[in-house]
C-alpha cells in the first residue's frame, strides 16, 4: 500500500522518493498502477466543479462572441465530418483552439467570453451542418464537434485564471429539427404540392416547416381536411436525429405544433391575411405594432410558432416544461461554472416563462456558489419596447441593445442625425426626459446583478452593445469603411452598459449575411498588427484605465439634429459620471464623435443661432484627450458656463478626461 | 410425355437399377478388378481408398448451387481392410499408451477439389440450369472450387492433432466477370485430436463440414451434411464393426430472426447495439454398423442418424434505462424490429444402408430421412410458412433417395433417384410450399481408353405442388428431362476418375408447368427445349472434406 501511495505520488507530480537504476521500470510499473488505482483522477473530471463568483461588476466587462467552430482548431481529433470550404459545414474549432488563443483575447481587451452553444445538436439538416449549436438534439451532452465536458472546463477554469469570464449561450425557445408533421398522413416527410390549379390554388408544403396555422398544423389529405397532423419523431442516429434529450422533451404535447412564424417583415400583410385588419389599416402609415389586433397576432406567431429552419417551438408555458429547461441549463452551470447566460430567441418565448426561468436560474447559480450570474437575451427586433419589455420585474438582467444597433448603423453608415440616438436612449436612462415611457426595467432584479459594491444594478444600465453578430452583416459588409468601423467601436466601448465585440470584428472581417458572416478566424493568422485590432485594444484599454468608461452614468451633452454639411452635423457628445461618494470626488469623462463620413464638425450650433455645446465641468477645468496620440490641440480648457468648443475631423473621437 | 407415365418411369427405372446392381455386380467387379491396373481413387459413399499417409483421398461432392446452403465434401468412409490391418492390434500396445490412430495425416498437406468451366446455350449466353427440384443433376452447375490447407502431428506416444483450413471459392470468378470481389467462405477450419486413450476415440472442434454419403449424381448429401461451429467426437469399436459420432454446434444466421441490430446515437454519428440475438443449437449423432466383407469382398454397413435443432427463445435484449424513450422511438418505428420471436425446435431421425465390393467404386445405398419443425428447413434455413405461433411447428421433410455406381473395365453406370415431400408449418393445406418432388437419374459410361470415355445422362425430374397455380386456379405438374452426352478425358478408367475433362451437351424439355416457374417475363417460359453446351473440368486431389 505505501509502495502504491508512492506510485501515485509519482503520478501526480508530488515528490517521490523512489531513485536508484530501476527508477524507470519502477515509473512504469508506477504508471500502471496509477492508473488501475485510480490515481490519475479520472473522476476528478466527472466531478462538478466548485463554483466562485468571478465578477465583480459586468459592466466592467467586454464581451467577445465566439463561434467556437470558426474561432481556433486546436484538437485535431474532434475534426469529425469538417468541411472547411463549406460554409455551412463544421470548420473545425474547438474548445482547445479557444483555449490556446487566450492571450490573443486578452491582448485585445477582452475580459469575458460570450461561447455559441455547447449542447449536442441535430449533426446536418438539409446539406446544412449544426456548427453553430442552435439545434438542440441533447441538452445534457457536449457537441463532441468542440471537446468533452472535461476540456470544456479547462476552457472556464483557464478563462478564469485569467480573470475572463464566460458566458454560455443557451436556447428554450426550440429543440432542432427532430419531428415531422405528417400533413398527408403517409408516415414519411415530404414535400409536396396541393391543389388543382383550377379549383384550388396550387401550393408547396414541406412537412419538415409548414407555416403557421394557429389552429395548429392542419393534415390534408386528396379528399380534404383531416384534423391536426401527426406529429412524428425521427430516428436518425447517423445524424443525431433522433428524439430530445433528456427524453421528457420527447413529448408530443410539449411543443405548440403550429407550423413556422410567417410574419417577418411582413407583419400588416401577415395580420390582414389572418382577417385581423382592414385593408385600410393594412395600406395606412400606421405601425403594425400600433394596431392592437396585428400586435396581438404577429406576437402569437413569434411566440407560439416554430422557428424558421423546422426548429419545434417547445410549449415553454408548461410549468414542468419550465422546470425541466430549468434543470438542463442550470446543470450546465453546475458543471461548468458558467458565469451568465445569453440566451437566444426571447422574444419568441412568452414573457412569463421568464418570471420563472430566471429566478430560477439564479438560485441554482448561487446556490451552487455563483452569484451575480449575468442573464442576458437576444430580442432580434428593432421595436425597442418590446426588447426592453423582456428586462421589466423579475426577468432577464439584459438584452443586446437591437434598437440601438439599428440607430448606429443609421447614424453612422447612413448619416442620421446624432440625436437618433440620444431620443432612444431617453426610453431607456431615467430623468432624460421626464415625458418618456421607461422601456427597459429600472428595479434590480431580485437576486440579480450586481456592482462591485454589491448594490444591485437595474437592466437599463446593463444593456449589451453591439454592432454586428452571427445573424447579421457584419459591419464592415458591403461598405470597407474601416473609420466607420472604427467610430462605431469608440462608441461602443465607451458608452454605458455592457460592450460586446463580434469574433473577427479586430481582424476587419467583413461578410454578409449567414453564412457568409461566419468566417474562419484563423485565416487571420490571429494577427495583431491591424489597425482595428490596435483600435479595439486602445479602446479597452482606455475603458480599463477610466472608471467613468466602465461605470459612470451617460448623460448627452450634445447631439445633432443636422445632418450632411452641418456645422456639428455627425458630433454626438456625452459625459459619463461616477457621482461623489464616500468623500470621493465625482469623477467625469467627455466623449465626443464626430460620426460624420465627410463632414468636419463642431460641438457648437453658434451658425444657426445656437450656443457651444456645455458639459458639467467647472470653467477654467483643463481637459485632455486620451484617446489616440497625444495632441496639444486637444488641450481643452473648459469655458463659461462648462462650454467646450471642439471642431473634430470626420470619423474622430476624442475622450477627454480633467488633466 | 404424360407426366404421371414419366413419373411412374423414374421410379421403376430406380427400382431396376437396385433390384439388378447386386445380383451380379460382384462377379463383375471380381472379374474387373483383376485387370486394373491402376490404384483406383474412388469417390462414393462406400469405399474410400488410403493416401499413402493413411488419409482418404476421395473427395467428391460440391453445391449444388454456388451459394453457401450446399457443402462440399466426401462420404463417410468405413476402413478398408488395409486400414484395419494397419492398425495396431490390440493388445499389442503397452498397456499404458493411448491407441496410435495412423491414418491421422502429419506433416503438410494440401488437398483440393474443384470444377470450372464455361458453356453457352446455343444462343450466344452463357448455359443456364434446367433443374427445378430441390436438388437437382449437377452437370450444369456453376464453377466452384476449394483449397485444404492442414497440418499433422503425431507424437511418439501416440498422440496426434490434425488441423484443417479449407477455403472455398464461388462462381463467378474474375476472369469471366471482370469483377476482382471474388466470394470466398471458410468450409473448414477445425483441429481434431486422437491417440489420447487407449480406445479409438477422435475429437474435434472448429468449424466443420460434417456429413456423411453424398449421391455423386445430385451432389448432395441426403442424410446428414451439417455446417456447424462446434465440436464433437467419433469413436470406433476395436473391431471397426461400430462407429459413433456425435457433436454439438451452433450457428447464428445474419437474418432478422437472428440477429437484429438498431442504430443509437454515438459521440459522432451512430452506433449499432445488439437488440436480439440467437443462435440454433444443433446436436447430431450417429452410429453405424460395419459388415465387413460379408461375402467375399461385398461389404455392408447401416446407419441410424438423428439431430436435434432448438433456437432459444427471440428476447429483445436493451438496456433498462429510459425503456420507454427506446422503445417508442427507436423501435416503435420499426415494427419488424419489436416482434419477439418464439422458441422453436425440430429433429431429424433417418437411416441408411450401404452395400459395397461387388465391384471397383461400386456401391448402393439407400436413404430415409424424416425432418420436422426447425430441422425441415435444414441448419441454414429460415422458416417461412409458420405457424400461427411463429414457429416451424407442423413443418416436416421426408426423403427417399437410393444411388448407386457399378463399373467395370468397360463400362460404367452410375443411377439414383429421390422423392421428397415437404410441408411447411402454416396451416394451408393448399400450398404452392407444400409438394413432393423427384428426380431419376441415370449416367450409362463406356470407357473408349484407359483415359478416354463416353458418358450419357438422362434425368427426368418432377413436382407436385398442393396448392394450385395463381394465375390458373389449376394444379400445376411440372416436370423436365434432360438429356446430355459427355465425352471425356480422365486420370484413368472409372466414373470417379479424377481430373475429368469433359464436355457436356445438355438438352432439357421443360413442359409448360415447369416453365410457368421460371419469373415473369422470363423468356425462357417460351422455350420448351432449352440448350446446354459446355466444356468443364473436375477435379479431387487430396481433398479432406470427411467427418
Amino acid at each position: 500500500m505505501v509502495r502504491i501511495t508512492r506510485m501515485c505520488a509519482r503520478a501526480e507530480g508530488r515528490p517521490a522518493t523512489t531513485r536508484g537504476p530501476c527508477a524507470g521500470a519502477l515509473a512504469l510499473i508506477a504508471l500502471a498502477a496509477a492508473a488501475s488505482t485510480g490515481c490519475f483522477n479520472a473522476d476528478k473530471a466527472g466531478q462538478a466543479p466548485k463554483l466562485t463568483t468571478v465578477v465583480k461588476d459586468w459592466r466592467d466587462e467586454v464581451v467577445y462572441q465566439v463561434l467556437i467552430d470558426r474561432f481556433a482548431n486546436g484538437d485535431a481529433n474532434n475534426d469529425q465530418n469538417v468541411k472547411p470550404r463549406d460554409a455551412a459545414a463544421y470548420h473545425g474549432g474547438d474548445y482547445q483552439g479557444l483555449i490556446d488563443r487566450l492571450d490573443y483575447l486578452a491582448d485585445l481587451g477582452v475580459t469575458a467570453l460570450w461561447i455559441s452553444p455547447v449542447v449536442k445538436n441535430v449533426e446536418e439538416d438539409a446539406g446544412v451542418a449544426g456548427y453553430h449549436g442552435y439545434w438542440a438534439q441533447d441538452f445534457t451532452e457536449v457537441n463532441p464537434h468542440f471537446g468533452d465536458l472535461p476540456k470544456l472546463r479547462e476552457l472556464v477554469d483557464k478563462a478564469h485564471a485569467r480573470n475572463m469570464k464566460v458566458i454560455l449561450d443557451i436556447v428554450t425557445n426550440h429543440i432542432g429539427q427532430l419531428f415531422y408533421y405528417d400533413i398527408n398522413r403517409n408516415g414519411q416527410p415530404d414535400e409536396q404540392l396541393m391543389g388543382s390549379g383550377t379549383s384550388s390554388p396550387i401550393t408547396r408544403t414541406t412537412e419538415w416547416d409548414p407555416d403557421f396555422d394557429e389552429r395548429g398544423v392542419q393534415s390534408f389529405t386528396s379528399l380534404g381536411p383531416s384534423g391536426p397532423a401527426p406529429l412524428n419523431w425521427v430516428w436518425q442516429p447517423e445524424i443525431d436525429r433522433v428524439p430530445p434529450w433528456p427524453p421528457e422533451f420527447a413529448n408530443d404535447d410539449w411543443y405548440h405544433k403550429m407550423g413556422r412564424v410567417t410574419v417577418w417583415g411582413r407583419e400588416k400583410q401577415a395580420c390582414f391575411d389572418a382577417g385581423r385588419i382592414t385593408a385600410a389599416e393594412r395600406d395606412s402609415d400606421a405601425y403594425w405594432g400600433a394596431l392592437a389586433a396585428c400586435h396581438d397576432y404577429v406576437r402569437m406567431q413569434e411566440m407560439l410558432g416554430d422557428f424558421p429552419g423546422g426548429l419545434k417551438d417547445i410549449k415553454t408555458e408548461l410549468p414542468e416544461v419550465r422546470q425541466a429547461l430549468i434543470d438542463v441549463y442550470a446543470t450546465w452551470i453546475e458543471q461548468a461554472g458558467f458565469d451568465g447566460f445569453r440566451i437566444d430567441t426571447i422574444k419568441h418565448v412568452e414573457p412569463d416563462f421568464w418570471r420563472t426561468f430566471c429566478p430560477a436560474i439564479r438560485q441554482r447559480a448561487a446556490a451552487a456558489g455563483k452569484d451575480n450570474f449575468l442573464i442576458f437575451g437576444e430580442a432580434f427586433d428593432g421595436d425597442d419596447e418590446l426588447i426592453g419589455s423582456f428586462t421589466k420585474d423579475d426577468m432577464l438582467d439584459s438584452v443586446f441593445y437591437f434598437s440601438q444597433k439599428f440607430v448606429i448603423d443609421d447614424v453612422i453608415k447612413n448619416g442620421a442625425p446624432t440625436r437618433r440616438l440620444e431620443d432612444l436612449w431617453k426610453t431607456r436612462i431615467p430623468g432624460q426626459d421626464a415625458g418618456q415611457a421607461l422601456h427597459y426595467g429600472t428595479n434590480p432584479q431580485p437576486g440579480g446583478v450586481v456592482d462591485a459594491s454589491g448594490t444591485p444594478l437595474p437592466p437599463w444600465r446593463l444593456t449589451v452593445n453591439f454592432l454586428d453578430n452571427h445573424d447579421l452583416p457584419r459591419f464592415l459588409y458591403q461598405n470597407q469603411d474601416r473609420p466607420g468601423l472604427h467610430i462605431a467601436l469608440s462608441l461602443l466601448l465607451t458608452m454605458d452598459g455592457i460592450p460586446c465585440v463580434y469574433y473577427g470584428t479586430e481582424q476587419d472581417f467583413s461578410g454578409g449575411n449567414d453564412p457568409a458572416n461566419r468566417e474562419d478566424l484563423w485565416t487571420s493568422g490571429f494577427a495583431r498588427e491591424g489597425e482595428t485590432f490596435a483600435w479595439i485594444r486602445q479602446l479597452t484599454g482606455l475603458r480599463q484605465q477610466l472608471a467613468p468608461l466602465r461605470r459612470g452614468d451617460l448623460k448627452v451633452v450634445w447631439s445633432s439634429t443636422g445632418t450632411g454639411t452641418a456645422q456639428d452635423a455627425g458630433i454626438l457628445a456625452y459625459e459619463r459620471t461616477i457621482p461623489a461618494a464616500g468623500g470621493a470626488p465625482a469623477e467625469t469623462v467627455l466623449v465626443v464623435l464626430n460620426t460624420s463620413a465627410a463632414n468636419t464638425a463642431e460641438t457648437s450650433a453658434d451658425q444657426a443661432g445656437g450656443g457651444d455645446m456645455i458639459t458639467s465641468f467647472a470653467p477654467g477645468t483643463k481637459l485632455v484627450n486620451l484617446l489616440d496620440e497625444p495632441d496639444p490641440a486637444d488641450d481643452v480648457t473648459v469655458g463659461t458656463g462648462g462650454s467646450v468648443r471642439l471642431r473634430l475631423q470626420p470619423r474622430t473621437t476624442k475622450v477627454f478626461a480633467v488633466r | 410425355m404424360t407426366p404421371g407415365i414419366t413419373r411412374v418411369a423414374s421410379l421403376c427405372a430406380v427400382a431396376l437399377v437396385l433390384a439388378w446392381v447386386p445380383a451380379w455386380a460382384p462377379a463383375a467387379a471380381q472379374a474387373q478388378s483383376a485387370q486394373r491396373a491402376d490404384p483406383a481413387p474412388v469417390h462414393g459413399t462406400a469405399q474410400a481408398p488410403v493416401s499413402p499417409q493413411g488419409a482418404s483421398v476421395a473427395p467428391s461432392g460440391t453445391p449444388a448451387t454456388p451459394d453457401t446452403s450446399a457443402p462440399s465434401g466426401t462420404p463417410a468412409t468405413p476402413p478398408t481392410a488395409a486400414d484395419i490391418a494397419a492398425l495396431p492390434v490390440a493388445g499389442a500396445d503397452t498397456a499404458a499408451s493411448p491407441r496410435a490412430d495412423t491414418s491421422f495425416p502429419t506433416g503438410f498437406r494440401f488437398g483440393t477439389y474443384g470444377r470450372v468451366g464455361f458453356s453457352g446455350d446455343l444462343r450466344g449466353a452463357p448455359g443456364r440450369t434446367t433443374n427445378m427440384v430441390t436438388h437437382g443433376a449437377r452437370l450444369m452447375e456453376g464453377s466452384y472450387a476449394e483449397t485444404d490447407l492442414g497440418y499433422g502431428i503425431r507424437l511418439s506416444d501416440g498422440f496426434a492433432v490434425r488441423v484443417l483450413m479449407t477455403l472455398a471459392f464461388f462462381d463467378e470468378f474474375f476472369h469471366f466477370s471482370g469483377n476482382a470481389t471474388q466470394a470466398i467462405a471458410m468450409r473448414n477450419l477445425y483441429a481434431e485430436a486422437s491417440g489420447f486413450l487407449k480406445t479409438d476415440l477422435k475429437v474435434w472442434v472448429g468449424s466443420r463440414m460434417y456429413r456423411g454419403d453424398d449421391i455423386y449424381l445430385l451432389d448432395w448429401w441426403p442424410l446428414d451434411a451439417l455446417n456447424t461451429l462446434g465440436g464433437g467426437f467419433s469413436w470406433d469399436s476395436e473391431n471397426r464393426a461400430w462407429r459413433l459420432q456425435a457433436h454439438v454446434g451452433v450457428n447464428r444466421l445474419k437474418d432478422g430472426s437472428m440477429l437484429r441490430t438498431v442504430s443509437v446515437p454515438s459521440t459522432y454519428g451512430a452506433d449499432t447495439i445488439t437488440l436480439m440475438e440467437r443462435q440454433r443449437i444443433i446436436a447430431s449423432a450417429k452410429v453405424t454398423w460395419f459388415g465387413h466383407k460379408l461375402a467375399g469382398d461385398l461389404s455392408l454397413k447401416v446407419s441410424l442418424y438423428g439431430e436435434y435443432h432448438r433456437l432459444p427463445r427471440g428476447t429483445l435484449r436493451y438496456s433498462g434505462d429510459y425503456k420507454q424513450y427506446f422503445e417508442e422511438f427507436a423501435l416503435a418505428q420499426n415494427p419488424d424490429l419489436m416482434t419477439v420471436l418464439p422458441a422453436d425446435d425440430g429433429g431429424v431421425i433417418g437411416a441408411q444402408i450401404g452395400l459395397w465390393g461387388f465391384g471397383p467404386d461400386s456401391h448402393v445405398n439407400l436413404f430415409a430421412r424424416y425432418a420436422w419443425g426447425l430441422a425441415a428447413y435444414g441448419e441454414w434455413g429460415v422458416p417461412w410458412g409458420v405457424a400461427l405461433d411463429r414457429t416451424s411447428s407442423g413443418a416436416k421433410e421426408f426423403v427417399l433417395a437410393a444411388s448407386m455406381n457399378w463399373e467395370n473395365h468397360d463400362f460404367g453406370l452410375m443411377a439414383t433417384s429421390y422423392g421428397r415431400l415437404f410441408v411447411d408449418a402454416d396451416r394451408n393445406r393448399y400450398d404452392l410450399d407444400d409438394y413432393w418432388e423427384g428426380i431419376t437419374v441415370v449416367r450409362p459410361a463406356w470407357f473408349a481408353t484407359t483415359h478416354f470415355h463416353v458418358a450419357a445422362e438422362v434425368s427426368h425430374q418432377w413436382k407436385v405442388p398442393r396448392g394450385i397455380g395463381p394465375n390458373d386456379n389449376k394444379h400445376h405438374d411440372p416436370q423436365v428431362v434432360q438429356m446430355s452426352l459427355l465425352p471425356a478425358l480422365s486420370l484413368g478408367r472409372g466414373m470417379y476418375r479424377r481430373p475429368e475433362f469433359r464436355v457436356v451437351y445438355s438438352a432439357s424439355w421443360l413442359n409448360a408447368d415447369a416453365r410457368n416457374l421460371f419469373p415473369k417475363f422470363d423468356e425462357r417460359r417460351d422455350r420448351a427445349w432449352q440448350h446446354y453446351l459446355g466444356v468443364q473440368v473436375e477435379w479431387w486431389l487430396d481433398s479432406s472434406s470427411y467427418p
